[in-house]
């Protein structure tokens, strides 16, 4: 069982870094850090040129990291968790477009994830429709196929979704991309009470995650949030120091 | 319209917030899109706004030039200039129907904003056009136009700046508004069922011209020829033409400085399978899966992907591509202007100057589907004067 994390904590706690964002270096560093500083899973996106799920902040972050000249490539990506991995237990897992995924071959990446102990995988533009060869390749490697859910879902879909999803379900907040937000939607304590009726599956709630008071809200509800825009702007103008600040002030949150 | 799928490409990756959206879109379209007062309200349109039938003329003196019997099909007779606003009109009417009130559509060369800003206007709906940066330079004339009409022009100041980075851009402002916005896409790209709702609305082309065909000279073509971005144009022409095995139908891409270079927009002839914008089609990637920039002189066919239905139609060997750099293009501009009368957008050129690639018969039948005209292409034309 890999993400046991949320047998032991009510509220867990999932940074988001992209990867290659200022450079490979500095996530590995970030990855490594955020766990010390009390993050309990670390989502790590692979950047994509056309990425349609996220909003304008990780979208920049992902032009950065593909204008290096060491492009930030599944390969690499899975390298830094293995190496990380070496140190830390806590899970990692990835968000990566289709396309990505396509590219490098669905049965080897699911092969290679699982040699480099990678934990799980989000595709954010895979439909449950679509998901039935990934989910074999999920159940071979025991690399999981995290899911994404909206609340605009139908509840036919919602069904298979909760119930194919492995790790946990990636409740997305609000409608819309991914971006920091003031307030969260109303619909979601409701939402997952569905959720959990369904089947008790870990609910983690992302996409305008951006104070610890979200944090604090989302998780008297739900089982985890996810924090990206937030830490990526953070990175951005004030540095990895101010970043690991910031788990740091987000975590005493979930501990407490 | 099951799966959406035409063998492998097509489908629907897209965020599942997207999801149920597409699903309402796809069951009002399929109610709705037979039943007659749907049509007669969009068939009135069609006649008396855009001001169809667009004509089929005998193009004597290409034709003579070239020993064949050259048709052209006169999309850019239509009301704003091309066939975009044959889709841009059915998808108003749709958002109508389920009740959206802000429109939202990406454009390139500026005839699909046109068209959907000129839906809007007549509809009275909010329209919202996202714009590449370099586009909105090179196509000032139909910024202003889109304006006029009272349309919000975005630029897109993110990737490339041009289709691609404007698709995206559109596509994630629906997702954030998604309840209240309706986004019509310009081609027959996107999740399903975009592609096959405009591929239906711009079947018109077809229907028409194999009609006009077979009563002018009482038989079907030898040959359909439609350049392809994206493939709004030759989806719409060579869809009605799809079961006549013998006319052949030819796909005309952009070969920008030409297809070795790198610098193109031809993604039949020289991409590969992958997913952009929400479906599966023949794309230009590199070996990681990211999306490459194409290149071409005409903004509307510069596009990185193409349908997945004319996809699946390379696979299956129903088209015959053919691939025309920026400088052959400007060639049959000026070519067709000064044998016909008629300034073809430069996407229409490539079409043009394949013509003189084909290896036609003697006295053989050919349709050129003149997607739209080329005043738009002034600036550009001018400033590539030799």
């Amino acid at each position: 069982m890999t993400f046991e994390i949320f047998k032991e904590k009510d509220r867990v706690l999932i940074p988001y870094f992209t990867f290659g964002d200022p450079s490979q270096d500095v996530t590995e560093q970030l990855i490594c850090k955020a766990f010390d500083s009390g993050a309990d899973i670390v989502e790590l996106g692979i950047p994509f040129s056309d990425p349609i799920a996220d909003g304008p902040v990780i979208q920049a972050s992902h032009f950065r990291a593909l204008s290096l000249e060491v492009k930030p490539t599944i390969q690499r990506a899975l390298s830094v968790v293995k190496r990380v991995k070496e140190s830390y237990k806590k899970p990692i897992v990835f968000m990566a477009s289709i396309n990505l995924i396509l590219a490098f071959g669905g049965a080897r990446f699911f092969e290679e994830a699982r040699v480099s102990r990678l934990d799980g995988v989000i595709i954010p533009d895979l439909s449950i429709e679509d998901v039935d060869e990934f989910k074999t390749l999920s159940d071979t490697t025991g690399v999981s196929l995290i899911l994404l859910v909206s609340t605009l879902c139908s509840p036919q879909r919602l069904k298979k979704i909760v119930q194919s999803t492995d790790g946990f379900l990636y409740l997305i907040s609000t409608t819309g991309t991914t971006g920091t937000r003031s307030e969260l939607s109303k619909a979601l304590p409701g939402f997952v009470k569905k959720i959990k009726s369904i089947r008790n599956v870990p609910v983690c709630i992302g996409f305008g995650v951006s104070s610890p008071e979200h944090v604090d809200e989302i998780c008297r509800f739900a089982d985890g949030a996810i924090v990206g825009s937030h830490l990526v702007r953070e990175l951005e103008f004030n540095g990895p120091d101010a970043v690991v600040k910031e788990i740091q002030r987000f975590s005493k949150i979930v501990t407490a | 319209m099951g799966s959406g799928r035409f063998g492998k490409f097509g489908g629907r990756y897209v965020p599942d917030t997207l999801f149920s959206a597409l699903v309402e879109l796809e069951s009002v379209y399929k109610k709705i899109y037979r039943t007659k007062p749907f049509r007669s309200e969009l068939n009135s349109l069609l006649r008396d706004y855009v001001g169809r039938p667009t004509p089929l003329f005998l193009a004597k003196n290409i034709s003579k030039e070239l020993g064949i019997r050259l048709y052209l099909k006169r999309e850019d007779l239509c009301h704003t200039g091309a066939h975009k606003i044959n889709n841009a009109l059915g998808q108003v009417l749709l958002a109508k129907k389920i009740n959206k009130q802000r429109i939202i559509a990406e454009t390139g060369a500026g005839q699909h904003g046109v068209a959907t800003a000129t839906a809007c206007a007549l509809m009275g709906l909010q329209c919202v056009i996202y714009m590449g940066e370099e586009d909105v330079q090179r196509q000032s004339l139909n910024v202003y136009r889109m304006k006029l009409l009272g349309a919000t022009v975005v630029p897109v100041t993110s990737g490339s700046r041009t289709l691609k980075d404007a698709t995206t851009e559109a596509i994630r402002d629906w997702l954030e508004n998604v309840e209240n916005s309706h986004y019509i896409i310009g081609s027959v790209v996107g999740p399903h069922p975009y592609p096959t709702i405009v591929r239906d609305f711009q079947s018109i082309i077809g229907i028409e011209a194999r009609r006009q065909i077979l009563k002018l000279e009482q038989r079907l073509p030898d040959y359909v020829v439609a350049c392809v971005g994206g493939g709004s144009n030759a989806m719409g022409i060579f869809y009605p033409f799809r079961d006549d095995m013998d006319v052949k139908l030819v796909a005309v891409e952009a070969a920008g400085n030409g297809v070795d270079s790198g610098q193109h927009s031809a993604a039949l002839f020289a991409g590969s399978p992958g997913v952009l914008h929400g479906s599966m089609s023949y794309l230009l990637q590199d070996s990681d899966g990211q999306i490459k920039v194409a290149h071409s002189i005409s903004a509307g066919l510069d596009y990185p992907g193409v349908g997945p239905e004319l996809s699946f139609m390379k696979d299956s060997g129903r088209i015959i591509l053919e691939a025309v750099t920026d400088s052959e293009a400007l060639s049959g501009c000026h070519w067709a202007t000064r044998s016909e009368g008629i300034l073809p957008a430069l996407e229409t050129s490539h079409a043009f100057s394949a013509l003189k690639k084909i290896s036609f018969s003697k006295n053989d039948l050919v349709i050129l589907n003149v997607s739209g005209r080329g005043d738009k292409d002034i600036n550009t034309i001018i400033n590539h004067d030799i």
